[in-house]
């Protein structure tokens, strides 16, 4: 083997400021050979971006860093700040998650891409302007001449990475760390970035440090995977092995909660793994992994077709822009419908529109044939007490000023359940039914993690006893073995409950998972329906998305 | 409570990882807020000076009866060798002590009130405006706006010099130029809030509109405007000593700016019946802002590094 | 949209203000209870009720409320404020004596403010937390705390009085010849105190609305990016820290154009400065409303044109602005 090019051993990272504490990296060792691409995989918290960030010494103040990074032979954990100044942007090349917020609003993104070359090379700004455009023919961008001079807001989230990754290769580094590069990117750009920085890799004999929470991604685009949690290697195996070979209970449990395209398994027979840890008093972690099973209960059947929630013809505008055009469908009772899509498909617009947050400019939304649209006011809302949505950011959709008592029975008094009694006894079951104990009650929702939350919102859902659930990107917010457990609820509510759900995701495994019927909207309108789309899409939009996704 | 009848398979989700586990770090905050803040020392200091304050406007009558504008001695005493006088005395034999005793009165008076008027007012109309929207925005807006444009200090000074000067037009003039940038503030809040999910989860539950605007939004922006109305407090008092100064304020009562006003024509000789009300203002006003700062620290702890 | 077309629409959304508030203003003097005949009768001392009467009469005083307003429109309209009723001149007149010297107060003051702000918010941000951001904050809270008027006095008390450095008021020395960089030396001897008085209170806002503006910068992911890139410590702080952090204090700055103009009227009275404030306490000295609004109206008119340039250098600092019009 060649003698590696980034080697980091015993890394140890501690917090200590004012927003966090405590240890981030835990004795972490892993290297890099010049041109491979390795990748960091792990959920949130883990401390896979915090040694990505540590590598190039991006880290805030206040954090110590023990144990050494050896790039080419210098550790970086104890360089000058002026050396650090010379290797960044030269010989180490960074690309972050949110292409939103990684390049500055204020100038030319021609400009920004210049300010490397003009920092490290003491070029002219003429040179270093044609060797900008060179670059952004490098990374295929269309139009390089406009491009070059337009300012980040104008330029779509695909077109902005494809900015920042020219801004870190700008001078061929040795090597690219790319922290959730894609992330925050729409499904069929993802596949696309990612091909362009394991072309550049190939092409530039870069190696490439992956940051990733994405097990199927990383199986498919990097040579070799280190699984992390709470800061320590769980596993470090080759990555095509990753779904086959992993050794470590955690890694398993992450697997088994992971769901891909080609997964055959659905909600109605299957739950999905869930792993749990526990810390023990000598500090170090327990890791259980559990494989449940539905509940005994039988399915509920379908009842005949006339029977649930039926769209038809919706039309939604906000100001001048169709947002919803034509959608129509039918949810009868006991399934769940999915819809895929990606941003700014009106997917979510649709939920909206049912559920009475917007108002549709036409068409009719109808339950058990009667017709909501038509009804306001004190009638209205009786009808639509029957249908409750789960939002997508358990961190904002509930009341950061209320406990969670408060929370449920606002909504009881709100919907006139005046008796107190009958309003403790909903409170209690609906926490039991998310599997919340009776003494989360009185805490305020700060106090809960992601997934408890979402269990929280979920409980405000089902406490008016609704027939249809509309949940909108609900786990989307939520690490991987969050959601499992979160699927695996709704799954099981379902069942016991009779519970009828319109799900909404980007993520197609998942709605292949949890659906029963699938819809995939583009542009405010259905391009494809029908369970043929998992394996005989129809449409050249549904083949790319299911490609992209693959 | 008694124990519920738990379906086996629910009772087995309490054994998950995701369920069921508090931090117990992160416990309730709420209960011991109030010694908390007090735990930091600016904010104790701060506290502490403006409590002192509002004593000595209370008590300060009792400690020094008698109108503070009559002549009680010799003109220009200097402060600090006549104990009848601690603070000296005016060019016309004024106590300076009374003076200020009283001034402290007035101080407080005009900047609680005006506070208190302008956030009603303000909270009132600019949460209507955010949370309505439509025309009622629209007029809010341009109501703002046209008081943005005229400026404040100028109006005021006209308004009060228009009408009889006393301490209540000072009052009314005050809120009438400080209740625009709360109800622009609060509308901005309400707006930003509007959208977000948990007031989107509230309307899908049924949660009417006025209980949404005031149960569920204004209890999320209240510590905003809770530091707001500290900063109001203290500019009221700046303006309310400035109009006094100018000799626009209620001319039958001492005030800090009033003193100041007429210990200004001996300045060239004598520096101590203005300076000594002057450190009065500065002392409040310092106070009120170093509380507006330290309830801003602890009731939004992400906006200062 | 172009900073042209831009300048057009503004202009054109400020007519309805204008008109809003000049009938704004115009009730507000209403309020009086008494009005410049009984003062100028009450001054003579030997007034009968008829001559206050006639007098009222060739003021125009005893029409209807409405159609003294439909009047003073077609003053206005006729670029007029009216006659001064006190010192008998066009109220035009007096103003255009008295502005010039308050803006070259009030620009001269929001110059300070802003170039001390903004460094000194700088310095207290790049250094948040230690012992030099302390000092700072704390001298910004007390320099926000102390009243104009005060601080001039403290300041005429230390370097006119004490230490006899600066002349304690007036704009310039009576009867001077000085031409050239002399006239402009003596003329910012006079200028040196009151702007100082008048910016202190606004040099704390600055300083302190740069500090948590940068510090909200300084946590955003484009300056690690710029971190990332290689750049010194320098370069990142001007380039992408401060640049950034002066989109909001620009806004603010506009914000406070208002305010320092009502500032000036006491600092203007402190420093006997011949601007508009002083004239603003003559008006009301003498109970010529005629003046008063005309001065409400001309402050008025000054922050509207203020706030529009304020509005095109917010788009010039900000391109985000104009695409999301």
């Amino acid at each position: 083997m060649t003698e590696p090019l980034l080697t980091v051993s015993d890394l140890r990272i501690s917090y200590r400021n004012a927003l966090r504490t405590g240890i981030a990296v835990d004795g972490l060792s892993f290297s890099i050979a010049p041109g491979e691409s390795l990748a960091l995989v792990g959920e949130s918290g883990c401390g896979k971006s915090t040694t990505a960030l540590s590598i190039l010494r991006l880290l805030p103040g206040e954090t110590e860093i023990e144990g050494s990074i050896l790039f080419e032979g210098k550790n970086l954990a104890t360089a000058s700040e002026s050396e650090m100044e010379k290797i960044r942007g030269n010989d180490i090349g960074i690309v972050f998650q949110e292409p939103q917020t990684t390049l500055n609003p204020v100038y030319r993104v021609g400009w920004q891409i210049g300010e490397v070359l003009r920092r490290h090379l003491k070029i002219s700004a003429r040179e270093a302007r044609e060797r900008t455009l060179e670059l952004l023919r490098i990374v295929a961008l269309p139009d390089v001449e406009r491009i070059i001079d337009a300012f980040p807001h104008e330029l779509s989230g695909g077109q902005r990475q494809r900015i920042v990754i020219a801004m870190a290769i700008a001078l061929k580094p040795k090597l690219l760390v790319a922290d959730e590069p894609t992330t925050a990117l729409d499904v069929s750009i993802r596949r696309q970035i990612l091909e362009l920085i394991d072309r550049l890799r190939r092409e530039l004999n870069m190696a490439v440090l992956l940051i990733s929470h994405d097990l199927p991604l990383v199986s498919q685009w990097t040579d070799r995977a280190v699984v992390i949690h709470h800061g320590q290697v769980m596993d470090t195996l080759a990555s095509r092995d990753l779904f086959r070979n992993a050794k470590h209970t955690y890694t398993q449990g992450l697997i088994g909660a992971s769901l891909r395209l080609d997964d055959d398994r659905s909600c109605n027979q299957h739950r999905l793994a869930e792993v749990s840890v526990t810390r023990q008093s000598d500090g170090s972690f327990n890791y259980e992994l559990r494989r449940p099973n539905p509940p005994a209960t039988p399915l509920p059947v379908a009842e005949p077709r006339q029977h649930g929630l039926a769209v038809n013809d919706l039309v939604v505008r906000y100001d001048r822009r169709t947002a919803v055009d034509g959608v129509s469908f039918n949810i009868p009772k006991g399934r769940t419908l999915g819809i895929v899509g990606e941003s700014g498909s009106g997917k979510s617009t649709v939920a909206r529109a049912i559920i009475g947050l917007v108002r549709p400019e036409s068409g009719a939304v109808s339950l058990d044939g009667v017709r909501l649209t038509r009804f306001s006011g004190t009638a209205l809302r009786s009808h639509r007490k029957r249908i409750q949505m789960i939002f997508q950011d358990p961190f904002a959709s509930l009341n950061p000023r209320h406990t969670v008592q408060r929370i449920l029975d606002g909504v009881l008094v709100a919907n006139g359940i005046s008796d107190r009694l009958e309003r403790q006894g909903r409170i209690a079951s609906s926490l039991d039914h998310v599997g919340l104990p009776q003494t989360a009650a009185g805490r305020h929702p700060h106090e809960f993690s992601g997934g408890q939350r979402q269990r929280i919102a979920i409980a405000r859902a089902l406490i008016l006893r609704p027939e249809f659930v509309l949940c909108d990107e609900p786990t989307s917010a939520l690490d991987v073995s969050v959601q499992a457990q979160i699927l695996n609820l709704l799954a099981d509510l379902k069942q016991e409950l009779g519970l009828s759900y319109l799900f909404i995701s980007h993520d197609l495994a998942v709605v292949r998972f949890i659906a029963d019927d699938v819809i995939v909207m583009r542009n405010g309108r259905i391009v494809e329906q029908g369970s043929s789309i998992w394996t005989a899409p129809s449409t050249e939009y549904a083949r790319a998305l299911l490609a992209a996704a693959a | 409570m008694t124990p519920l009848e738990i379906d086996p398979n629910i009772a087995r989700r309490y054994r998950e990882p995701g369920a069921g586990v508090f931090d117990p770090a992160l416990g309730s905050r709420n209960r011991w807020g109030g010694i908390r803040f007090l735990k930091t020392p600016s904010a104790a200091l701060a506290t502490a000076i403006l409590a002192f304050g509002i004593l000595t406007a209370i008590v300060g009558p009792i400690l020094r009866p008698g109108d503070p504008l009559r002549i009680t001695g010799e003109p220009l005493i200097q402060p600090f060798v006549d104990w009848a006088h601690p603070l000296g005395t005016d060019v016309l034999g004024r106590d300076l002590f009374s003076g200020v005793l009283f001034g402290a009165r007035v101080s407080l008076l005009v900047g609680l009130s005006v506070a208190f008027i302008s956030l009603v007012v303000g909270v009132l109309i600019g949460a209507i405006a955010g949370y309505a929207g439509g025309w009622i925005d629209w007029v809010v807006t341009r109501g703002i706006e046209i008081f943005q444009t005229i400026p404040g200090f100028v109006l005021l000074v006209v308004l009060v010099s228009v009408l009889e000067p006393s301490a209540t037009t000072v009052i009314i003039g005050l809120a009438l130029i400080s209740w625009d940038a709360v109800a622009r503030l609060t509308r901005a809040e309400v707006i930003n809030h509007r959208s977000r999910e948990y007031v989107l989860a509230a309307e899908t539950s049924g949660v009417s509109g006025p209980r949404i605007l005031f149960g569920e939004i204004l209890p999320n922006i209240a510590p905003t405007l809770i530091v707001t109305a500290s900063i109001i407090v203290a500019s009221a008092i700046l303006a309310e000593s400035a109009l006094s100064f100018l000799g626009l304020g209620d001319p039958n009562a001492a005030s800090w700016g009033s003193m100041i006003g007429s210990g200004r024509e001996q300045i060239r000789s004598y520096w101590f019946p203005t300076v000594i009300p002057g450190a009065f203002i500065v002392v409040t006003v310092f106070a009120l802002n170093v509380l507006g700062d330290a309830l801003n620290d602890f009731l939004n702890p992400r906006s200062n590094g | 949209m172009t900073l042209l077309s831009r300048l057009g629409f503004l202009l054109l959304k400020a007519v309805p203000t204008v008109f809003i508030v000049v009938t704004l203003s115009f009730f507000f003097v209403q309020l009086a209870p008494g009005d410049i005949a009984d003062y100028i009768a009450a001054s003579s001392g030997a007034a009968t009720e008829e001559g206050t009467s006639a007098l009222r009469e060739s003021l125009g005083l005893d029409r209807p409320i409405l159609e003294q307003l439909l009047h003073y429109y077609g003053t206005l309209a006729q670029f007029s404020l009216g006659q001064s009723m006190r010192f008998d001149v066009p109220v035009t007149e007096l103003i255009a004596a008295r502005l010039p010297s308050t803006l070259l107060l009030v620009g001269t003051s929001i110059t300070l403010a802003l170039a001390l702000g903004i460094a000194a918010g700088a310095v207290m941000a790049l250094n948040a937390g230690r012992s030099k951001d302390r000092l700072l904050s704390a001298v910004t809270l007390v320099l926000y705390s102390i009243p104009s008027f005060w601080i001039g006095l403290m300041l005429i008390i230390v370097f006119a009085v004490q230490l006899g450095w600066l002349p304690t008021g007036g704009a310039e020395k009576i009867g001077s010849r000085a031409s050239g960089f002399s006239y402009l030396l003596e003329r910012g001897r006079y200028l040196l105190l009151p702007s100082l008085a008048l910016a202190s209170y606004y040099i704390a806002i600055y300083a302190r609305l740069t500090r948590s503006s940068m510090l909200e910068v300084i946590r955003q992911d484009h300056v690690r990016t710029a971190v990332a890139k290689g750049l010194n410590r320098w370069q990142v702080s001007l380039r992408h820290i401060v640049r950034n952090a002066l989109i909001p204090v620009s806004t603010m700055a506009g914000m406070h154009i208002a305010g320092i103009l009502g500032g000036a009227v006491v600092v203007e009275t402190v420093f006997s400065w011949p601007g508009m404030g002083r004239l603003t306490y003559e008006a009301i000295n003498a109970r010529d409303y005629v003046l008063l609004l005309g001065i409400l109206l001309t402050s008025a008119f000054v922050v509207i044109i203020a706030n529009i340039l304020v509005d095109l250098l917010h788009r010039v600092l900000d391109p985000r602005i104009g695409a999301r019009a």
